[in-house]
């Protein structure tokens, strides 16, 4: 192994470590684990809950649609873990740099014989183990709990549907790592990355049936409800994933550049 | 080629100017002193030398490579460097930041192991070593700074303040490991502790409002600045009147206080009639005198007078020289 090689590895062992210590990887697969379990079994019994709230309300009837096990896989992958995965993303990931900086723990380790981007790009790759961890093993579990629950869910839809999720948060977190790479203040870098997140959300208000929004990253995880009930195919991701894919690399080559001539 | 080199390096920070056009040269295998009162700009030049910080002007070479923001991992390799007040990744245990420090220099795992025992005997943290760095007292993350500093044995230590946080003991052998590195490597240490400098360095350098004063052999500091001079103890106190008196002399260049006594320092060319004229003087102004010696000035006189010379050759050198020990 190369030397550059060995400090890759040398600074991913670290940055997994600290993910684990500092209780943000536990984070992570917890928020994956729990809507794994809340969501089948929401799903199953929220006819029946309703029901024995409405009653005795007289003259109101609410009639659900017979659910079933894409529904409890819509609610994981199309609902609470885009929307709760996201802010956990954030949370975790906004002092990945800003917070090293802000303790004089970066200019400690990049006074070592290691280069920045590798340090910037090993936050990144440790926290996107993290987040596959999270996004698979919830999504294995939310598939186990459906099956006992329902019935076995679509294997494939259900296998798509985790990647674009996975490919979505991806998104976020290089955003986040971004932000914090950026800024010196991990605050500041939570609030960028937040107002990044709205913005990537806001076009769905006037652009969701338009052509251009077939463009939009934010389509990586709206169209995941579709996919799962059958009415979109893997391949109508690509333009958004396609428009993800340059909107990360472009950010992550400017916090890059940045962060290279930065101050710490 | 020179160890390091700074030509006219300059740095401000909104307006303040923290270094002004320093120039200096440490040659390999020297023992170099920085040395500065507090806020004299000496952090601001090791943080620049080590690319954590951009010059505002000039340049900076170090093992003849110029620095620039983020020095290169191979310069990296070659040098030793020590912050103020050294930060650990939080999660690691004092083993895992000095293995972390292994595997990012190079070393393989059977040497380094045992390198890293070594250190950690040596820097009494073996005890400690599986404990989380993070938790660590002040003197223990200076202790396991310099671990991971000498770790890799390098070419060239640059030591922001090594010792502030150590005891007595830990000091001294610390500044003995220092001074044993002479001619095998070059060690840049920075300190307002002069007695530390004295006991250790060959070359010093004065930093003194982001200005350099000088840099010198300490051997021909000491000989150009060196004025003999007299230590009086008095039973009691100095009698009232007598150092105003002592002052009024031609042949006294600095009268100093000390509980329980005078230091009369010489003028240049002054000592003859020094000697001739003070017992004489100390008895007609009914001093009862317990201690008169002949000393030389240490190195922290010479410091402060360089100080009062830089500020205008008053006697208000500023409240930086409190700061000095």
């Amino acid at each position: 192994m190369g030397k550059g090689a060995a400090a890759m590895k040398a600074l991913f062992v670290k940055d997994m470590r600290q993910l684990w210590r500092s209780f943000r990887l536990p984070a992570l697969l917890l928020t994956g684990l729990f809507f794994a379990i809340l969501d089948p079994i929401g799903a199953k019994y929220m006819p029946q809950i309703m029901e024995q709230l409405m009653r005795g309300a007289e003259g109101i009837a609410i009639v659900f649609p017979e659910m079933g096990p894409e529904d409890a896989l819509i609610s994981y992958l199309g609902k609470n873990l885009t929307q709760m995965g996201a802010f956990v993303v954030i949370l975790t990931a906004m002092g990945a740099v800003a917070g090293e900086r802000e303790r004089g723990i970066s200019a400690w380790v990049l006074t070592r014989p290691v280069g920045r981007l590798p340090y910037l790009y090993s936050k990144l790759a440790a926290y996107s183990a993290g987040l596959l961890l999270m996004v698979g093993s919830g999504t294995l579990l939310a598939s186990l709990y459906t099956a006992s629950l329902f019935g076995a869910p679509p294997p494939g839809s259900t296998t798509w549907g985790a990647l674009f999720l996975f490919l979505y948060l991806e998104l976020i977190l290089v955003l986040t790592i971004s932000s914090s790479a950026l800024l010196r203040g991990q605050i500041a870098a939570g609030g960028l990355s937040f107002a990044a997140m709205m913005l990537l959300w806001l076009p769905q208000l006037f652009l969701e049936r338009t052509s251009a929004g077939r463009y939009m990253p934010y389509r990586l995880s709206s169209l995941i409800a579709d996919l799962l009930k059958g009415e979109a195919v893997p391949l109508d991701f690509l333009p958004a994933l396609a428009a993800a894919l340059l909107l990360a690399a472009a950010v992550l080559t400017a916090a890059s550049l940045t962060f290279q001539r930065a101050e710490l | 080629m020179k160890a390091m080199e700074l030509r006219e390096l300059s740095k401000s920070f909104h307006g303040h100017r923290a270094l002004r056009e320093v120039t200096l040269e440490v040659p390999q295998g020297a023992v170099y002193g920085f040395l500065g009162p507090n806020g004299a700009g000496k952090t601001t030049a090791i943080r620049v030398l080590m690319g954590l910080l951009k010059p505002g002007g000039g340049a900076a070479f170090l093992l003849g490579e110029p620095v620039r923001p983020g020095l290169s991992p191979a310069l990296k390799r070659k040098i030793g460097y020590l912050p103020e007040e050294p930060a650990f990744p939080e999660a690691l245990t004092g083993f895992e930041v000095l293995d972390f420090v292994r595997r990012v220099n190079g070393i393989p795992a059977e040497a380094g192991h045992a390198r890293i025992d070594e250190v950690l005997d040596r820097f009494a943290l073996s005890a400690a070593a599986h404990r989380r760095a993070a938790g660590y007292s002040r003197g223990m993350k200076q202790r396991l700074g310099l671990a991971c500093v000498l770790l890799p044995e390098p070419e060239l230590y640059i030591l922001d303040e090594p010792v502030s946080a150590l005891d007595p003991v830990g000091r001294l052998e610390i500044l003995e490991l220092l001074a044993s590195l002479r001619g095998r490597a070059t060690v840049f240490f920075s300190s307002h502790v002069l007695a530390d400098v004295e006991r250790v360095c060959d070359r010093v350098a004065v930093l003194h409002r982001g200005r350099l004063l000088l840099q010198s052999s300490l051997d021909d500091l000491l000989e150009r600045y060196q004025q003999p001079c007299y230590r009086i103890a008095f039973r009691e106190t100095a009698p009232a009147g007598l150092a105003d008196e002592l002052r009024r002399r031609p042949w006294a260049q600095v009268v100093e206080n000390y509980p329980g006594g005078l230091v009369v320092q010489s003028a240049p060319d002054g000592l003859a009639s020094m000697e001739e004229e003070l017992l004489p003087l100390l008895v007609r102004a009914g001093a009862v005198v317990t201690a008169y010696e002949r000393q030389h000035e240490e190195l922290e006189m010479i410091f402060l007078k360089l100080l009062r010379e830089a500020d205008g050759g008053g006697e208000g050198g500023g409240g930086d020289e409190s700061a000095l020990r």
